[in-house]
Formats: C-alpha cells, structure tokens, sequence
C-alpha cells in the first residue's frame, strides 16, 4: 500500500534531471546577480549619486528653471522692445564708424600737447627708510 | 513517510542573505513536489519545467516580501498557482479554476495519508485523479503533496478556506467512489 504522495512522486521521477538544470540555472543566475552588484557598472554609480544628491540637483534645476523663466519674460517683454523704436536703431557700419571716432578722440586726448612735452615719466624708485624721513620732515 | 514543510529547519533566512547553498537546498526540497503539483495541472511536460524555473526565479527576486520564514512553502507554491494562472489567462482558460459547490460538512479531519491505494491501483489512482475537476484537483494535490493546511490551501489558491474545504470534501468522495467501483 502506498500514500497518493508516494505515487505521485514515482510517476514523476524522470522529470529530477530537468529539475537538477533548472536548479543550477538558477543559481547560476542569483551567482551573476551577486556579481553584477558586487561590481557596480557606470550606470549603477550614476544612479547611486544622483539618488545621493537628488535635493542638490532639484535645488538647482528649480534655479535653472527660474532662471530661463525670467530671460525669457525678459527676452519678450513689450515694454523694453517697445521702447526703442527699429526705425531708430543704427546701423552696424554707423555703430562702427562712431567706435573708431571714439577711439581717435580717446588717442587725441592720451596724446595731448601737455602730456607730448613732459617727456618720459619720472622713475620713481624707493629710497632708505631714513633718507624718506628726513625729506618729510624738510617738507 | 511525510515531510511537514514547517517542521523542517529550512535556511529562509540565509537564502533571504543571498547564499547560494541556501538556495540549493530550498530548491532542492521544493522541485520535485513543485514540479507534481504543476504537472499534474498542467499536463505539459516542458510548461511544468518553464514554470517552476520562473517560481524559482520569482522566489529569489521576492524573499524579502515573505514575512514568516515557517510558510516558505505554502509562499513558494503560491508562486507557482500563480504561474499556473497567468498561464491559463494568457490561454484564455481561467475558468478552468472557477466552480461552485455546495458548502460541505465543517469536520475536515482527515490526513493525506487516510487514502491508501494498493500497487495495482496505482495506474488508476492517477487517471482517476487527472478526471476530477481542476479546482478539486488542485487542492487535494496540495494537501497529498506537502499536507498543507486548509488555510495554507486557501492562501496558496487565493480562496476562502471554507471553499477549500468544500472542494477537498468532494475531491476525496469522488476520488474514493472511484477506487471503490474499480475494485
């Protein structure tokens, strides 16, 4: 006489070598697991330092948003475009020639007649301690 | 003689620490009976394989979901009904586990090994067992394979122990019926 589980099992004893594969691929799929967490890839750092910084890198994107958000409405406000005129904005050759008349008055004035006649700048070269004394008590 | 799942000393909580050895010996404890309960519903050779490797797989990926290391088989063949199911509805066969019986008599004392079938019966206890209705089938197989309790049984087939009991009732009335005309 035998128990239904007795039987049961009988009738299903040449399916253990399938089983004894499936076993080892398994466990062989938990050992390349382990592995792979063993030694993280690029990707698993990645995502372990963003999950580490997540509040910096809200912080900043929030920054970032506010940001384009404001060069934005600035980039488009009526009021400022509005307030120059197109008619009115020169030219790249008007704006040109007006930078080099700057430039020739600003030479003008380095090279005025005062500045031509004083000759080279006095060198100025530093004197004992006790020689600058006296020279300012002479004063 | 039976093995009852909950007294042996399974190492649960040093496969839940990812021990490979723990594995093998869980694996090794559980792919037969797996295997039989899967079969025996399936009745497809190479499905049955397919499906205890993804409970196997299944069961690694979620230990840390299992809360009491003493239910590590009835969790494991709940894994594996699961499979069975998700199979069916991909085959649009999940009625198949879906009957209505009559509420059957509260004292359900009867052990796995209460049926005793003769060496000549062997051949028929197995015919007579694939002709009961799946739902029947598949607790009496439960409760012949690892003598789960109607509880075990009800959460391992996602149905109130009162239906369980229900059906385990009639499955083995049939089952003996059977036996007892083919005598």
């Amino acid at each position: 006489m035998k128990t239904p589980r007795e039987i049961l099992f009988k009738c299903h004893q040449a399916a253990e070598p399938g089983l004894d594969a499936i076993r080892k691929g398994a466990l062989a799929d938990l050992a390349r697991a382990q592995n792979r967490q063993s030694s993280p890839s690029l990707l698993d750092f990645l995502r372990g330092f963003f999950r580490e910084y997540h509040r910096h890198f809200a912080a900043m994107s929030a920054m970032w948003l506010v940001v384009a958000f404001l060069s934005l409405n600035v980039g488009h406000s009526p009021g400022l475009t509005a307030s120059i005129p197109a008619q009115k904005i020169p030219s790249a050759q008007i704006i040109m020639a007006s930078l080099r008349e700057n430039r020739r008055e600003l030479l003008q004035m380095i090279q005025s007649p005062d500045s031509r006649d004083a000759g080279p700048p006095r060198l100025i070269l530093p004197q004992p301690r006790s020689q600058r004394r006296y020279e300012i008590l002479t004063v | 003689m039976l093995v009852v799942a909950e007294r042996e000393q399974l190492p649960v909580q040093q496969a839940r620490d990812g021990k490979p050895e723990a594995w093998d010996i869980l694996f090794r404890r559980y792919q037969l009976p797996l295997y039989v309960y899967v079969f025996e519903l399936v009745h497809h050779e190479q499905t049955s394989l397919d499906l205890v490797q993804e409970t196997f797989i299944a069961a690694v990926r979620h230990i840390d979901g299992l809360r009491d290391d003493g239910k590590f088989g009835s969790w494991l063949f709940g894994i594996a009904h699961q499979k069975c199911l998700q199979r069916w509805r991909k085959q649009n066969r999940e009625e198949v586990l879906l009957d209505e019986l009559p509420e059957s008599p509260d004292e359900f004392e009867d052990g796995p090994d209460d049926l005793l079938i003769r060496q000549e019966q062997e051949t028929e206890f197995m015919q007579l067992l694939n002709q009961l209705p799946l739902p029947q089938r598949s607790v009496l197989l439960l409760h012949f394979v690892e003598d789960f309790s109607i509880e075990e049984i009800a959460g391992i087939t996602g149905t109130n122990p009162g239906t369980v009991k229900s059906r385990m009732h009639y499955a083995k009335r049939a089952l003996k019926k059977l036996l007892e005309e083919k005598k």
